[in-house]
């Protein structure tokens, strides 16, 4: 999405969803890159999606529109467009072919699979409390941007877009132990980030 | 016996919710032993309302 479509829809404001489309674009048209681009590389890609997720919302009943959630539309839509360019990314490419290097088990657990010593989880104090700062969520992004590639595709799949199983392992072309390794990986790293990085520190 | 690191991984996986009684109970009984895996638990979960709410905060045009 450019500001060129943004431009042309205010332009036409008044013909079905435009005018409403327009203003969407404006004020939700950051969030929705963000949110893109968590998910496609390069940013092209991702602006691409944006584009065509407010290009369809021209497309629905006006009258349909108006009584939604905007939020919830668009994030809608633009979830749809996201996945069908994964979809077309991955369908000719194995996965399960691109290893991470999942040295995080060796780090948590000695050699009877038991905690190591000082890895031991301890439980976080009161994390709901945390839930209405930005600096917290600044650093849930650093913890998911320190995923490998692989895992963050999957996590970010089915935790983000809020795909089933079999949808991540479809799109993305995968084993279901790949993805329960992934799956596994992900929750285990973010954790213990958070862990070092917020609910250890003096906050 | 279920040892940590296969508790943590049917739990963090997501295959622990759809596995047999018999592994469900085995986790229980792992879960009952170890306080750390416990502890983890706890943390596993309050991560699943955390990324819930990151989803919500990555998709405010405010922020």
């Amino acid at each position: 999405m450019n500001m060129t479509l943004a431009g042309g829809l205010s332009m036409i404001g008044n013909i079905g969803n435009a005018g409403n489309v327009a203003q969407w674009a404006l004020e939700w048209r950051s969030a929705m890159l963000r949110f893109a681009q968590l998910h496609l590389q390069p940013r092209e890609d991702a602006e691409d999606a944006v584009q065509d997720a407010l290009a369809a919302a021209l497309g629905v009943r006006p009258d349909a529109v108006a009584e939604g959630d905007p939020r919830r539309y668009l994030f809608g839509i633009l979830k749809n467009k996201i996945t069908d360019r994964l979809r077309q990314k991955y369908r000719h490419e194995s996965s399960s072919l691109e290893n991470f290097d999942d040295d995080l088990d060796q780090i948590l657990f000695d050699q009877r699979d038991h905690w190591h010593a000082g890895m031991a989880p301890a439980a976080w104090r009161t994390p709901e409390a945390h839930l209405e700062s930005d600096q917290f969520f600044e650093v849930v992004d650093i913890c998911v941007g320190k995923l490998p590639k692989k895992v963050a595709r999957v996590f970010s799949m089915k935790e983000l877009l809020d795909c089933e199983p079999e949808e991540v392992c479809g799109t993305l072309n995968l084993s279901k132990a790949d993805y329960w390794q992934c799956m596994s990986r992900a929750r285990k790293q973010i954790q213990l980030c958070l862990t070092q990085n917020w609910f250890e520190g003096a906050r | 016996m279920m040892k940590c690191k296969a508790y943590i991984f049917q739990l963090t996986s997501g295959q622990l919710e759809q596995a047999p009684l018999a592994t469900r109970v085995e986790a229980q009984v792992h879960r009952w032993r170890c306080r750390h895996c416990r502890a983890f638990t706890r943390n596993d979960e309050a991560l699943s309302a955390v990324l819930t709410a990151y989803k919500s905060h990555l998709t405010d045009p405010k922020k």
